[in-house]
């Protein structure tokens, strides 16, 4: 009886899952009840969410480690297509799959070894360390997509000043058709494929507001400089003479960076210098250790 | 057999295990899924187009340039070979591979700036032929691009051709490689089609003075690689000095044809080069957008499509 114990436990995983999948998959929904669920996902408003994803809201564990790694924040930032539940769940059977692959491997290696090649516990550090990996690489991810978004319009900023004052476009235009024209396609995920709806919601009245909501949501300073820019062209300034002087503020602010960060470098540079010395002592060492130690065991 | 000395415990656990990661990867799969097709497009592969870029700015013909890699990974391979030592023949292709594009990305970033550098200059003559000289702006492009001056021989070749103005001008920004180019490319491609007079004011109040801007910041990035390069050079210089000096010893170089040597030798190549990598990470240069001009040019036509 006790044998069959954990086929039992297997099982009903197994059935929870199946259960589970269906239920997520909205098997058991109205086609129209399904459809308008899509449009408001696709308008931008929130949605009450699945059963499974209402639980796993409300389960204190998810709840805490969701607050502590702000992933929602760090998904959107990332441009992810991931939901904070769906990253954790990956994450997780990443590290179990790890886990249960190492240890069929040291098994097998015992199998056919007699003992163990690492310690079993081993396989257990090895995955519970994918999951701050994965949270670093989330964060690196989010870092360059923040960056890169940024960059993006610091430059554009030239070419928004002549669309807006010889074409006559509206500013938001302007920014959209340019982050098109990017090789990098950061903020066109972010501004034209709606990413910002993730984050910073659709509830703006103006142009203004919504690069402001954008910059506190994300994070990205420059969309606040441009939402102070459009707000002064309101006022009257010319909008080839707001833009172009905040793209000239951007590369000034650029210039200050790189003087600040070769300054910084110039003292840096000393520590791979000083490195250095290990390898070649390393290089000149080892033989001659290797030497000495032959020398007295002959 | 196998199956038969692993222990039970660790079959159920690691059996309990991968099945719980199925089902947490199923509902990962499930939850993911999004109507809002944010997949990120890579529309070209950077590394290649960093090749590119490199053998644009050093003026060589791409063939060329894949050429001259190639034949330098053979050469450091066949100088290997000759060592007998068979890690040195897969470090010194490994070298002539990436060897060369480091060895030249000082030129080549010196050759980007001087034309970067021209090319501000000639769109002040642009502006000086159209506001002063009173010519249109294709007639202006056309003159500029039969003199365009050494640095700029073959990045305004484009110009002096007729046909489409805005298609010279995407064909010139495409040929020169360079962020700076390209954006003043995308400036003129928006602010030729208003006026003569809109066009004139544009390269006054915009396109000079930010393209200066553009430039001070490009000059102090290229002090901070030629400074990380200077470094780069003196260690690796240091590191071969020492290595060929220890070779040349019998009893080194025995030692370095046993496994251990090996061994040794290859700590001390991966500490080397993640110090290279760490001198890399603390000099790091600003960065640019690079712009799609044949996007630019279709936008334009069509902003609204």
């Amino acid at each position: 009886m006790a044998e069959a114990l954990p086929y039992a436990a297997v099982a009903m995983l197994v059935i929870g899952a199946w259960i589970g999948g269906l239920t997520l998959l909205d098997v058991f929904t109205a086609s129209d009840a399904r459809a308008w669920r899509r449009m408001t996902q696709l308008r931008g408003f929130a949605s009450r969410g699945s059963a499974f994803e209402r639980v796993a809201r409300r389960t204190p564990l998810l709840k805490r480690l969701q607050a502590e790694l702000d992933l929602e924040c760090l998904l959107a930032q990332a441009n992810s297509r991931d939901s904070p539940t769906s990253f954790l769940a990956r994450t997780g059977a990443i590290s179990l799959m790890t886990f249960a692959s190492l240890l069929a491997a040291m098994a097998g290696g015992r199998a056919l070894g007699g003992e163990w090649p690492a310690p079993p516990w081993a396989s257990v550090v090895i995955a519970w360390l994918i999951l701050p990996v994965s949270t670093s690489d989330l964060r690196r991810r989010a870092r360059g997509q923040r960056d890169a978004s940024a960059r993006t319009l610091g430059d554009m900023l030239m070419t928004v000043a002549v669309m807006t004052d010889s074409r006559g476009l509206q500013v938001d235009d302007a920014v959209r058709i340019m982050s098109r024209c990017s090789r990098d396609d950061a903020l066109q995920n972010l501004l034209d494929r709606g990413g910002f709806k993730r984050l910073a919601g659709s509830a703006y009245g103006s142009t203004a507001e919504k690069y402001r909501l954008i910059g506190d949501a994300y994070r990205i300073h420059e969309f606040r400089d441009v939402a102070d820019a459009t707000a002064t062209t309101n006022v009257g300034v010319p909008n080839r003479v707001a833009y172009t002087r905040l793209a000239l503020t951007v590369y000034q602010e650029r210039l200050a960076d790189a003087r600040v960060h070769a300054a910084r470098a110039r003292v840096l540079i000393t520590l791979p210098i000083a490195g250095m010395l290990v390898p070649l002592l390393l290089l000149i060492g080892a033989p001659t250790f290797h030497a000495i130690s032959a020398g007295l065991g002959g | 057999m196998l199956a038969s000395g692993l222990p039970e415990p660790v079959i159920l656990v690691a059996g309990v295990a991968l099945i719980v990661a199925c089902g947490c990867a199923g509902v990962a799969a499930m939850i993911g899924m999004q109507p809002m097709a944010m997949a990120s497009q890579h529309r070209t592969i950077p590394l290649l187009e960093h090749e590119k870029d490199v053998a644009a700015a050093l003026g060589w013909p791409w063939r060329r340039w894949v050429a001259l890699r190639i034949g330098v990974t053979i050469a450091g391979v066949a100088i290997g070979f000759t060592t007998q030592i068979w890690l040195l023949t897969l470090l010194l292709g490994v070298i002539g591979f990436f060897g060369v594009r480091f060895l030249v990305s000082g030129r080549a970033a010196r050759r980007r700036l001087s034309m970067e550098r021209a090319f501000l200059v000639q769109l002040r003559v642009l502006r000086d032929r159209m506001a002063i000289g009173n010519q249109s702006l294709d007639s202006a492009l056309q003159e500029i691009g039969r003199n365009p001056g050494r640095e700029l021989a073959y990045v305004l070749e484009p110009w002096a051709q007729g046909g489409s103005v805005t298609g010279n001008i995407v064909r010139c920004g495409l040929r020169s490689r360079s962020p700076l180019v390209e954006h003043a490319c995308a400036v003129l491609i928006w602010a030729r089609t208003r006026s003569l007079d809109g066009l004139i004011s544009a390269i006054d109040d915009v396109l000079l003075p930010v393209g200066e801007a553009q430039l001070q910041v490009e000059e102090e990035s290229l002090i901070t690689l030629t400074q990380q390069r200077a470094v780069t050079f003196a260690m690796s210089t240091l590191m071969m000095v020492m290595f060929v000096s220890l070779v040349r010893v019998a009893s080194f170089r025995a030692y370095y044809g046993t496994v251990a040597g090996t061994v040794v030798l290859l700590v001390a190549i991966a500490m080397f080069f993640a110090l290279i990598a760490l001198l890399g990470r603390i000099a790091r240069t600003a960065r640019w957008t690079r712009w799609d001009l044949s996007r630019v040019q279709d936008q334009e036509l069509h902003p609204h499509g």
